[in-house]
């Protein structure tokens, strides 16, 4: 039986590619519901060298294994259940299935990529991020 | 525990900024509600177009629905002594189903650059979806619209004013329109346009093939299809036609759409949006801020800065005279006067230091007026203290606007930075001519100052900023520049030392005959957003006379001579008048 994800327990990741930059990808927001991660305080340096700030954004990066990894290591740092990566499409489908915001993240969660870190404690620094 | 929040019907009708959303009640129930409104002198009508026509072709202005009836409306507003004022949208609005559109024309979805669909969410947190507006059909339909809606209002013998609108949002200092989109119809035509453009150029010129040139050509086609919209209004409703606006949704970005799913936006965060966009001349909406947070602080901050008088003169006919001097109005003590959209003159501003420095010693009291529509001739009876004009933007009409307000009397800035050559010339040969004698004073660069009468005009070029010592520590010394600017013009303005969360902003009337020992009557208006208590100290020169504080909320004030202390409790308001003595 697939276990139930609730939204307060999910770092959700949005991303696009970036046509002008050889179709690399690029997170355009990052939040969960007690706010926005504000990526100025990510550390990239522990994460991910090649990556950086940049237009209010977090990237590029070259594959989606790439961000997949790069949104595991978001999600080890700050100590959260699960993590969803949608990508535009997913996103799209969310915006036409919810029709409202306050379904909106349930759509999410049902089509973006979910990844949970059942190992994670409970209490960290996430709460000082937002 | 949680409770669901009421919507009052007023909110659906009458979401804000004396708008009325004829089609969301009965025909029946217009003229008690616009009864309902105390103190409102113009109701502003926003066209629903779809609500007129399902399919684009067949059109409804009172043939079937009731709720069409333009007309009606319109005598209703009159009747109990309202302007009503048309809004006709040339782009998708975030407040319909569909962006707006008639429902049959709904096809070709609106997307950015990255394939995200255009989309907002109105203030009950539906999402609406945009559909392109380039796409030939919704023109064509558009047409078809406004000459029939022309063709209306003059049968009906409606006399109404009528502006066209650009809805959008507004970030970092920028406004996005929902006009913009990458969608398939977009690109279609685009290629027919870079069709035409070579065959218009006879070659296979390669500045094509540049990535600038094609972001350059794309913006091009975009202010093309835009011009086409607003010229179908303006043509076809000449005879009513006041203007156009462009409308920044507060709530109105596709983040927003996301925040909103967790409640997560401020007091703060929608009173500085409203502030920024009034300093770039974009008239704020809230119509799309949920009905929940417009309570307390928000409303009262709604009420004072866009409220009745802000209504009144965003849409006051400039061919009758019936601005009240009286009245108060937003003020601004300096005014970057400026191609306002182009980053490049912005980056140059920020190069130069002054919009730092005025951040500071003119903050909440700054404009950006567009230079494309500046007319000099408007700003004499203007209480603008200075004008500020980029060398980068200035053409020889700009450059003669600008010598003949320091010639009336007007404090004018201007920066040789990125000046033609043949205007350099052009402002020696207006010294010569005019036998001017220049003060030259070297601080950090060459500064010619100029005297005549109450006028002042202030050349200097801020790229030998870049050429100087200044290099180390260079913010410092471009404030330390800008400080002995303001401080050689002999300038009384009021300190304002608040906590940081506070907000500000100012206001500014003529005097009546009881007043007349002074020039005009300012206003400051205060508010603390947050969930903390504040303080603000104000020093004010022997130039400001405290006449009274009026609307205090949560707030106490301690006045001693020529400085006023006020301690503010979360949420806390509160409105200083002063009287100015030149």
């Amino acid at each position: 039986m697939t276990k139930e994800i609730r939204t307060q327990d999910v770092l959700f990741i949005l991303y696009s590619l970036d046509q002008s930059k050889n179709m690399t990808r690029f997170i355009d927001l990052a939040y969960s519901t007690k706010g926005v991660l504000d990526f100025k305080h990510v550390d990239l340096s522990d994460l991910f060298t090649d990556t950086f700030n940049s237009e209010g954004r977090i990237g590029p990066f070259e594959s989606e294994e790439e961000l997949l990894q790069f949104s595991y290591d978001l999600c080890e740092q700050f100590k959260l259940d699960n993590i969803c990566v949608c990508d535009v499409e997913a996103v799209n489908k969310s915006l036409k299935d919810a029709g409202n915001v306050n379904k909106l993240n349930d759509f999410l969660i049902e089509n973006g990529e979910v990844l949970s870190d059942p190992d994670r404690k409970k209490k960290g620094l996430f709460s000082n991020i937002f | 525990m949680l409770t669901t929040p009421v919507i009052k019907d007023e909110d659906t009708v009458f979401p804000g900024e004396n708008w009325f959303l004829y089609w969301k009640t009965s025909a029946s129930l217009w003229k008690s509600k616009i009864e309902s409104l105390r103190g409102v002198n113009k109701i502003i009508i926003p066209i629903n177009w779809s609500f007129h026509s399902d399919t684009g072709d067949n059109i409804d202005f009172a043939g079937t629905k009731p709720e069409t009836d333009l007309k009606k409306l319109v005598q209703i507003c009159e009747d109990l002594g309202k302007e009503p004022i048309l809004l006709l949208p040339i782009t998708p609005v975030p407040y319909l189903p569909n962006g707006g559109i008639p429902f049959l024309l709904a096809r070709n979805e609106a997307v950015d650059e990255a394939g995200l669909l255009n989309a907002a969410a109105d203030s009950d947190g539906t999402i609406h979806h945009f559909y392109s507006f380039f796409d030939p059909r919704v023109f064509k339909a558009f047409t078809k619209f406004t000459r029939e809606l022309a063709h209306y209002i003059s049968q009906s013998g409606i006399n109404v004013s009528l502006w066209g609108y650009e809805s959008g949002y507004f970030d970092n200092g920028v406004f996005h329109s929902y006009l913009k989109d990458r969608s398939q119809s977009f690109d279609q035509g685009f290629t027919r346009y870079l069709h035409a453009k070579r065959e218009e150029l006879a070659s296979d010129d390669l500045s094509f093939a540049t990535k600038e040139s094609e972001i350059e050509l794309r913006r091009e086609y975009e202010q093309m299809v835009k011009d086409l919209y607003l010229g179908s209004i303006e043509n076809d409703l000449s005879f009513c036609f006041q203007g156009f606006k462009q409308i920044g949704y507060i709530f109105g970005s596709k983040k927003d759409i996301y925040l909103s799913s967790i409640d997560h936006r401020t007091d703060s965060s929608i009173i500085d949006e409203v502030l920024s966009m009034l300093q770039f001349g974009i008239l704020p909406s809230t119509m799309l801020v949920p009905t929940r947070k417009k309570s307390g602080l928000v409303n009262i901050f709604r009420d004072t800065v866009l409220g009745n008088n802000f209504t009144d003169q965003s849409y006051e006919d400039k061919t009758i005279q019936n601005k009240s001097e009286f009245v108060f109005h937003p003020s601004k003590s300096l005014s970057f006067v400026c191609h306002k959209e182009s980053p490049q003159t912005l980056s140059l501003l920020r190069e130069s230091g002054i919009t730092e420095f005025v951040d500071d010693f003119f903050k909440y009291d700054t404009d950006f007026l567009e230079l494309e529509d500046f007319s000099w001739e408007d700003e004499l009876e203007s209480s603008r203290l200075f004008y500020y004009f980029s060398g980068n933007d200035l053409t020889l009409k700009s450059l003669s606007a600008a010598l003949k307000m320091f010639m009336n009397g007007l404090n004018v800035f201007i920066d040789k930075r990125g000046l033609d050559e043949s205007l350099k010339r052009r402002l020696e040969s207006f010294y010569i001519e005019n036998d001017l004698e220049i003060e030259k004073i070297k601080y950090l660069c060459l500064i010619e100052t100029i005297s005549m009468g109450e006028g002042r005009l202030f050349i200097f070029d801020s790229s030998d900023f870049n050429n100087t010592e200044i290099n180390k520590d260079k913010k410092d010394r471009k404030n330390q520049f800008w400080d002995k600017v303001f401080s050689s013009l002999d300038l009384r303005y009021p300190s304002i030392e608040a906590e940081e969360g506070l907000r500000y902003t100012w206001f500014d009337r003529g005097v009546a005959s009881s007043e007349l020992k002074f020039e005009r009557v300012k206003r400051v208006t205060f508010f603390n957003p947050t969930s903390y208590k504040k303080k603000v100290k104000i020093r004010y020169p022997s130039q400001f006379i405290f006449q009274k504080s009026i609307d205090e909320k949560n707030v106490s004030m301690n006045n001693t001579t020529h400085e006023i202390e006020l301690y503010f409790l979360p949420k806390g308001s509160i409105s200083l008048d002063f009287g100015v003595i030149l």
